[in-house]
């Protein structure tokens, strides 16, 4: 009965926060007026990975990315963490539709790694990225995917194929590819919690780093 | 050496009473072994679940190839001698078909795997009976679940690619006891020579693998394994500083979901072998306090020609220990001999993996309470033998001097039995507090039910007007012999509560452990349900006739606040850190699933309305909220991905876990959460055993992303071991009120011969046989109706407290049970009673003047 109601809180809700980003930069605005200070919001839509799993939420990668950007002086742009711990591919267009309403400029698409680690199909996941880039674009949102890659004791037939999978993506939308979103972090025990796969804090700088590096090019 | 004689020629002189006495405290004792025998044959059967599930006391395993040093500084934090150990590799990998693939756990072993439980393979059977496990070390074979052997579409013989190797399909497993271990990751498994597997090519830099060895260690070596995995922490701390490397599994750990069952369980067994026995002290006492009173006059002679009291003293000890010993005696060689019959007898019905075999524990236990148990029971009833006077052989009926005992003695003789009694409890219980808190209750329902029978006795006086003079009679005997009265109204008071007590516990007890019927137990479990996938799933398991149950939205959140606090407390440890502000799955439900219970505050009413003012209602599982520090009323805000959402604590509910619906701990308010990404959960439950496999491919393929986990195996094993519990429960519940009910008679037995001379007197007076029985009637009605009453209505006072701390709050009212306690032992009050008067009744009124 109530679903208008539903909409309206939320819409209120996610205007709210709007509104407070709004007061937070209104002085950076009123300082520069510049078409490039006008603010941007970018969606992290990610897993485990993404939200930081076994972290302080100030300690997961789409955090550390948001205060480089503070600390670099780009206070318009904003960051919503939309990392859900074991969540797939298939879940990345039902979140967006969420997310689309806080008119989000740019989305990073970190989806995946569970397909690969539950050896879930490949054509399955290209096919559920593919919506969500294709709901993204349709939104006027652009879109960075961040490239995956399964450990090699999957086989190497499974391996091979999962990793194709988001160059062949990229380049069917022209989007831009970060390779491997755990690029200097993988396998590597020191930068990893004990179970050999989630970044532990040290290890998630280095990913802040890398989406940071990477990111930079495509704001505006 | 006289009293000694005296004492053995007493014994077989009263025959009678002798039998009684051993038969009676025998019963307690029988009751106390086959409790504690049980107890510890349920313990052996739960430990040993666990180590064939673990397939050994204790795991190491890291992600990293296991090094001398931290083999070395495993097995130096164990400290024990180790019987043996098995090493293993194992990963996931995408195993490929003829026509389809499938993600599936790869399992290198030695041959030392499984060092507990079996596994059965479908043609060698029992892996440990054959040499099938020699074979597959020594070739390039493999054993398949058989789940993937359907999924893949092999057979026996086949070869199968894996990594670059190729290898031979040996045998099927049918039975995997490990396979229960990770109920999440629902691959299945592929066994392979620990050397295979090292071959495959798989174990490359990168890759994720778990290296493991299990440990076996003497049967004898005991463990906290909370802080044995503490001091395993500290040691990986010490040499990897932050860095988490190994990890170590107990088998116990592995039992942990059932280790709270079995907590519960012992504690409550322990109590109830300790009413039997208690039960079996009271009537043994009662027993002996209606001999004692008979012999008297025998003892004054035996003063009279120059003993001391000190001698008869010491001449009805030895008579108690002596009897007491034999009662043990015997008890023991019954339950020897009949313990393990039980599973014979009752083939069928013992539940199944229950071997019952006598505890010698429980045997020294047995005798040390037969013979010292006994004299600390008879102790108060001893010490008369101080007031006892030669003097008295001149009165009619020799008694002990009626000015009361020195107080000293009367503590003296009671204390024991209380320190007996706590300390009894307390190591049942395997609790100081508990232990404590019940002798406590148990002394508070002695004076609170003296209290009421002495105000019940006075209000008799006032009743005695009236044309009927049995009436007038009864309740003047009543009225006049309050001492005596309240003795025995305190008597039958405790043996209701004791009795009542025990089923309504086991009630209690029962609904938490065991599954209750009237829930269908699911046979999947679906997670990751997208909402754009329910149609489609409906419309695939509907094609084999099931349908969906339980489905509950699922939305993950972070509690950022509670009660405008944000959650940030320095002096939590890591773990207290990550549960607080963990990630938690909420739900949303506009009604509660009949596994749930409100236990405080209101239902919402309907869907939560924007415009309102108050904040949506939460409702949180009750002892979530008790971890949490949380009530009614309190505020919890989280971060509904990206979106602050607060509500407030409307009501707290129970959950039944083992009813294995979805169930969740933070539920909100319809109306808050319903546009929020979510998957859904769901079970599909009364799965044909032929159309598992084919309905798991089907949704597997039609939805790939879902994960479909087979309960049943899982929830067959708990129930399993929840039907062997709940039947001891039942089984040591009939033998205590047994035991009560041999009780009850022998206090009857003794009030009424304590009437025997009222009773003649009447006679004398041309009472008739009906006038008499009508007194006795009333008499024992009126003590015996309100005596059960105020028994049974302490009971429950009682067992609610007791299921409030040992068992969590676990209490439920079971009316048929209380009101079949009061009846059945008012109705036992009278009949025994009237059995007992017709036996003096029959005699001569000048027969039994001369007998006494």
């Amino acid at each position: 009965m109530n679903k208008n109601n539903f909409r309206k809180f939320f819409t209120t809700a996610f205007l709210s926060l709007g509104c407070l980003a709004m007061t937070l930069i209104t002085p950076s605005l009123m300082a520069q007026q510049t078409p490039a200070n006008d603010p941007f919001t970018i969606v992290f839509l990610g897993d485990s990975l993404t939200e930081g799993y076994g972290l302080e939420e100030a300690e997961s990668f789409p955090s550390l990315v948001g205060e480089k950007l503070k600390a670099d002086n780009l206070d318009n742009v904003s960051i919503i963490n939309a990392g859900i711990s074991g969540s797939t591919s298939a879940s990345g267009l039902g979140r967006l539709q969420w997310y689309i309403r806080s008119q989000p400029d740019l989305m990073i698409l970190a989806l995946g790694a569970n397909d690969g680690l539950r050896g879930l199909s490949v054509e399955e996941m290209k096919s559920n990225l593919s919506k969500t880039i294709d709901y993204a674009i349709a939104n006027d949102v652009k879109v960075i995917l961040t490239g995956m890659q399964i450990p090699p004791n999957y086989g190497p037939e499974y391996t091979e194929a999962f990793a194709n999978v988001f160059p062949e993506l990229a380049k069917q939308y022209d989007i831009p590819l970060l390779p491997f979103l755990l690029k200097d972090v993988a396998a590597i025990p020191e930068l990893n919690q004990a179970d050999g796969i989630h970044p532990n804090a040290e290890g998630t700088r280095i990913v802040a780093e890398t989406v940071y590096q990477f990111l930079l090019s495509y704001l505006p | 050496m006289l009293w000694l004689q005296l004492a053995i020629k007493e014994i077989t002189n009263n025959f009678k009473f002798s039998l009684f006495f051993i038969l009676n405290l025998g019963i307690g004792l029988i009751g106390f072994i086959a409790l504690d025998s049980f107890k510890s044959s349920i313990d052996e059967h739960l430990e040993n679940n666990s180590k064939s599930i673990l397939t050994a006391d204790v795991q190491i395993s890291s992600r990293f190839p296991l090094t001398a040093q931290e083999y070395e500084l495993s097995e130096n934090l164990l400290d024990t001698t180790i019987e043996s150990t098995s090493d293993q590799i194992s990963f996931l990998s995408m195993i490929a078909g003829p026509e389809n693939s499938r993600m599936s756990t790869l399992i290198g072993i030695d041959d030392n795997y499984p060092q507990y439980g079996d596994i059965i393979l479908q043609e060698s059977g029992s892996v440990a009976r054959s040499n099938a496990r020699a074979e597959l070390i020594n070739s390039d074979s493999v054993w398949v679940a058989r789940d993937l052997m359907v999924i893949l579409d092999l057979e026996i013989g086949d070869r199968l690619k894996i990594g670059d190797s190729e290898y031979t399909i040996a045998d099927v497993i049918m039975e995997d006891p490990s396979s229960t271990i990770s109920v999440m990751s629902n691959f299945p498994a592929i066994y392979m020579g620990l050397q295979q597997i090292e071959n495959t090519g798989l174990i490359q830099l990168g890759s994720r693998i778990t290296y493991s060895r299990f440990y076996k260690l003497p049967t004898s070596y005991e463990y906290d394994y909370r802080e044995l995995e503490e001091q395993f922490r500290d040691m990986e701390q010490e040499v990897y500083r932050d860095t988490r490397r190994l990890s170590m599994t107990t088998h116990q750990e592995e039992s942990e979901d059932l280790g709270e069952v079995l907590g519960y369980m012992n504690d409550y067994l322990g109590l109830i072998a300790l009413i039997a026995l208690f039960l079996a002290g009271v009537g043994a006492a009662y027993l002996f306090r209606a001999f004692f009173t008979s012999r008297f006059k025998d003892m004054a002679i035996l003063m009279c020609l120059g003993g001391t009291p000190r001698e008869a003293y010491k001449m009805t000890l030895v008579q108690i220990v002596i009897l007491g010993s034999i009662s043990a005696l015997i008890a023991s060689m019954i339950a020897f001999l009949a313990l393990p019959l039980l599973p014979l007898l009752f083939d069928g019905f013992l539940p199944r993996g229950f071997s019952n075999s006598m505890e010698l524990n429980s045997l020294v236990l047995a005798l040390f309470m037969g013979t010292v148990g006994s004299i600390i029971c008879c102790l108060p009833i001893l010490s008369k033998i101080y007031d006892l006077n030669p003097i008295g052989l001149f009165h009619e009926n020799v008694q002990p001097s009626s000015s009361a005992p020195h107080w000293k003695r009367h503590v003296a003789s009671y204390s024991p039995i209380l320190i007996t009694f706590w300390f009894l409890a307390m190591w049942q219980a395997n609790s100081v507090f508990v232990g404590t808190v019940f002798v406590a209750g148990f002394l508070a329902a002695i004076f609170i039910l003296g209290g009421i029978a002495w105000a019940i006795l006075y209000g008799c006086t006032r009743f005695t007007a009236g044309n009927s003079i049995t009436r007038k009679i009864a309740l003047r005997n009543l009225s006049r012999n309050r001492l005596g009265a309240v003795s025995c109204f305190l008597a039958i008071g405790l043996g209701s509560l004791l009795i009542n007590l025990i089923p309504q516990i086991q009630k209690g007890l029962q609904d938490y452990i065991a599954q209750p019927s009237d829930y269908s137990v699911p046979d999947f479990f679906m997670f990751d349900i997208q909402p754009d996938q329910l149609d489609l799933l409906q419309d695939t398991i509907a094609e084999r006739s099931y349908t969906l149950s339980f489905l509950s939205p699922m939305i993950r959140a972070r509690l950022e606040s509670v009660n405008g606090q944000v959650i940030d407390d320095p002096e939590e440890t890591p773990d207290e850190q990550l549960m607080r502000r963990r990630m938690m799955n909420l739900t949303y439900q506009d009604v509660l699933k009949d596994s749930e219970n409100i236990v405080a505050g209101e239902p919402w009413e309907g869907t939560w309305d924007f415009n309102s003012d108050e904040l949506p209602g939460i409702s949180l599982e009750e002892n979530f909220a008790e971890r949490m520090g949380l009530g009614i009323g309190d505020t919890m805000s989280f971060d509904v991905q990206s979106v602050p959402i607060e509500g407030r604590i409307i009501n707290t509910r129970s959950v039944i876990w083992n009813s294995f619906q979805p169930n969740f701990f933070v539920s909100f308010q319809p109306g808050v959460l319903d546009p929020a990404p979510k998957t859904f959960v769901a079970a599909i439950s009364g799965v044909q055993e032929t159309d598992r496999i084919a309905l798991q491919n089907s949704i597997v393929n039609t939805l790939p992303n879902i994960s479909v986990i087979n309960v049943q195996q899982i929830v067959a094993r708990i129930l399993d071991i929840t039907d062997q519990i709940s039947w001891a429960i039942r089984v040591m519940a009939y033998l205590s009120i047994f035991a009560g009910l041999v009780v009850l008679f022998s206090i009857a037995r003794y009030e009424v011969k304590s009437r025997f001379w009222e009773i003649n007197l009447l006679k004398i007076l041309g009472a008739n046989f009906s006038d008499v029985k009508q007194i006795v009637e009333i008499e024992f009605g009126i003590l015996g109706f309100f005596a059960a009453l105020s028994g049974v209505s302490l009971s429950l006072a009682m067992s609610y407290g007791i299921s409030w701390f040992i068992f969590d709050g676990l209490w439920s009212f079971s009316p048929g049970i209380t009101a079949f306690t009061i009846v059945a032992i008012c109705a036992l009050s009278i009949l025994t009673a009237l059995i007992a008067t017709l036996s003096v009744l029959r005699q001569k009124p000048l027969e039994l003047l001369r007998t006494t």
